[in-house]
């Protein structure tokens, strides 16, 4: 699918893989209870058989579970970073302050 | 208002407040204002190490306690809070951003009545006996599990504290929370009040952020039950947790609940019905009816209905006692919430009120959000599919039954779903074909302590608020009693 990444975006998750060299880095998008579709940042977390790859960056791959991806295969999207760290989630970056987010692309689509 | 939270907490643990080892704070917000509520520690390991030695010595004591003793402490739990009933609804409110009313009316009520169910059932935790032979008697006793982990989200948080606490202290077991962090306020407020009402280390409160506390937190070998309520990604990674340590958990992890409308129902009460689905705490509840089913035959009058009513919200100030909706909790969640607004203009939706920021410069600091209405959805759009967590309902026209059946159910989720109908065996078959944990006939979003609570498919599993909820913070040991007077003769 149409997977950009702001370079925010790019930055940070190049940080998060310097600080966790020997870790496997994972992206999985989900939805629910509290955070709606978003994106979660976890460290050595079991990517199951239903999980798609969606796109890749620094090393860390984005997927979106079995139930997501074919909701949002068709948007055009890009990973970008947001000020403030929402609520509750487990997802790596929160503890800097930020938080990762996936939104519809507004730009022009890809080449 | 009479009350305000202290500039700055501490972790609770072993019964008194605690320094972070972390030396590190986190800012709350009111997000009716965006301005500093309080700060709380963004607590790391060390604090959940802590913590969970605290509830693991605590419970060598707190384990043995009889039934007895424990039925009056969580009476008096429900009668701490009810002496303060005003204070913890307003510092809800403060804190979440949800109107007074629904605070002080629905969440601190409902959280001592928790205490006080599970004060009563637990004097019902009883085992089985059997006769096996003339000389050899089975029975079974329920025993707690030891050092219970749990792990909150911001929507409700002292009612689903107490969904928690109280069955996990009922069965023996002592307890470490982390709230969501922007939301600890209430729960780090009632472990303060209970001093000298628990032992030290029964209830222990670590805050600070997912991946810092909640991870060890859900990682501790020292853990033997989790228990977690919020995002399907952030489930699966704490049963990835509970399963290094081979421990039960429970999940409850969001939904999108169909909300169904037949052509006989009473239109003036489902309406009201239909927002207190979808607008109650800013639909920033796990049973959001958040897709509505409205039948073809009065699709034109029920609409037109609705969105004249939903049209007069009062939003605003979730302190004054005639607010209808309060902000949204964060601004990131806020954003959230407008983006899906954006999407479902893309799908082809129709918006037909809200979904803006409201206009009054006296709301423009907060979070707030418009309460929104999508008319001509289609349940594969993604506004039907996702969880949105705001103020939006996305309504969907049907006209046959099998049809719509099928597209209520045609959804990750299982959790809630109502429906509206005069015609009892209609009401009835609908209910029974509906695959949710709870399922609604002529109200919705109606909660009490010994109704179970919990969810199909994605939804999760295990139920709260309810006796089997009990049984669930309990192991069986199977005791066999043989009176034989002579050995077997087998060997």
């Amino acid at each position: 699918m149409d997977l950009r990444f702001t370079d925010r975006a790019r930055t940070l998750l190049a940080e998060i893989r310097a600080e966790n060299p020997s870790d496997t880095l994972v992206i999985l998008v989900g939805g629910g209870c509290c955070e709606n579709t978003a994106p979660i940042l976890m460290k050595n977390f079991r990517v199951g058989r239903g999980d798609r790859l969606m796109g890749e960056a620094e090393g860390v791959g984005v997927y979106a579970s079995t139930d997501v991806y074919p909701l949002i295969e068709g948007t055009p999207s890009v990973i970008d970073v947001t000020d403030g760290a929402g609520a509750g989630s487990f997802s790596l970056e929160v503890r800097r302050g930020v938080r990762l987010t996936l939104r519809p692309f507004r730009g022009s689509p890809a080449p | 208002m009479s009350v305000t939270a202290p500039r700055e907490y501490q972790h609770f643990i072993n019964g008194s407040w605690r320094k972070s080892e972390s030396n590190k704070a986190l800012d709350v917000l009111n997000p009716a204002t965006g301005e500093i509520l309080t700060r709380v520690p963004a607590g790391d390991s060390r604090d959940v190490d802590a913590a969970v030695a605290a509830a693991g010595q605590a419970f060598s004591s707190w384990g043995k306690t009889t039934p007895v003793e424990r039925q009056g402490i969580l009476l008096e739990i429900a009668n701490r809070i009810q002496k303060r009933a005003r204070d913890y609804a307003e510092l809800e409110s403060l804190n979440v951003g949800k109107p007074i009313r629904e605070s002080a009316n629905i969440d601190i009520p409902l959280a001592i009545d928790h205490y006080r169910y599970f004060a009563g059932v637990l004097r019902n935790l009883q085992g089985t006996t059997q006769t096996v032979d003339p000389t050899m008697l089975h029975l079974t006793l329920r025993e707690p599990l030891g050092v219970v982990g749990h792990i909150l989200p911001w929507n409700f948080p002292l009612l689903l504290a107490a969904w928690k606490l109280a069955p996990s202290l009922a069965g023996g077991n002592t307890v470490v929370m982390k709230p969501a962090e922007q939301t600890p306020v209430t729960l780090l407020e009632l472990a303060n009040d209970l001093r000298d009402v628990l032992p030290p280390g029964v209830l222990n409160v670590v805050t600070g952020y997912g991946p810092d506390v909640g991870a060890p937190l859900a990682s501790h070998p020292g853990v033997r039950k989790l228990s977690f309520t919020g995002e399907t990604t952030t489930g699966r990674l704490i049963l990835q947790y509970a399963s290094e340590n081979i421990v039960p958990a429970t999940m409850e992890l969001g939904g999108k609940s169909p909300h169904i409308i037949f052509p006989d129902a009473d239109v003036e009460r489902a309406i009201e019905g239909v927002m207190i689905g979808v607008f109650l705490n800013q639909g920033e509840v796990c049973t959001a009816g958040s897709r509505l089913f409205v039948h073809d035959a009065i699709y034109d009058r029920f609409m037109e209905k609705l969105v004249a009513k939903v049209k007069g919200l009062k939003i605003g100030d979730p302190m004054k006692e005639d607010t209808q909706l309060g902000p949204i909790v964060s601004r990131e969640q806020m954003e959230k919430v407008l983006s899906y607004i954006e999407i479902g203009k893309k799908e082809g939706a129709a918006l037909l009120c809200g979904g803006t920021r409201p206009a009054d410069p006296a709301l423009s600091k907060g979070f707030f959000v418009a309460p929104a209405i999508f008319g001509n959805v289609k349940n594969k759009m993604r506004i039907a599919q996702e969880e949105i967590f705001g103020p939006v309902v996305s309504v969907i026209r049907w006209s046959d039954y099998d049809t719509m059946i099928a597209e209520a159910n045609d959804i990750a989720y299982g959790l809630g779903a109502g429906l509206w109908t005069e015609t009892l065996p209609l009401a009835v078959k609908t209910a029974k074909a509906l695959q949710a944990g709870t399922v609604w006939i002529n109200t919705y979003n109606a909660l009490t302590a010994g109704a179970p609570f919990g969810g199909y498919k994605k939804s999760g599993f295990g139920r709260e608020c309810a006796f089997d909820t009990l049984l669930q913070y309990t192991q069986i040991k199977s005791l066999f009693v043989s009176t034989a007077e002579k050995p077997i003769g087998l060997y």
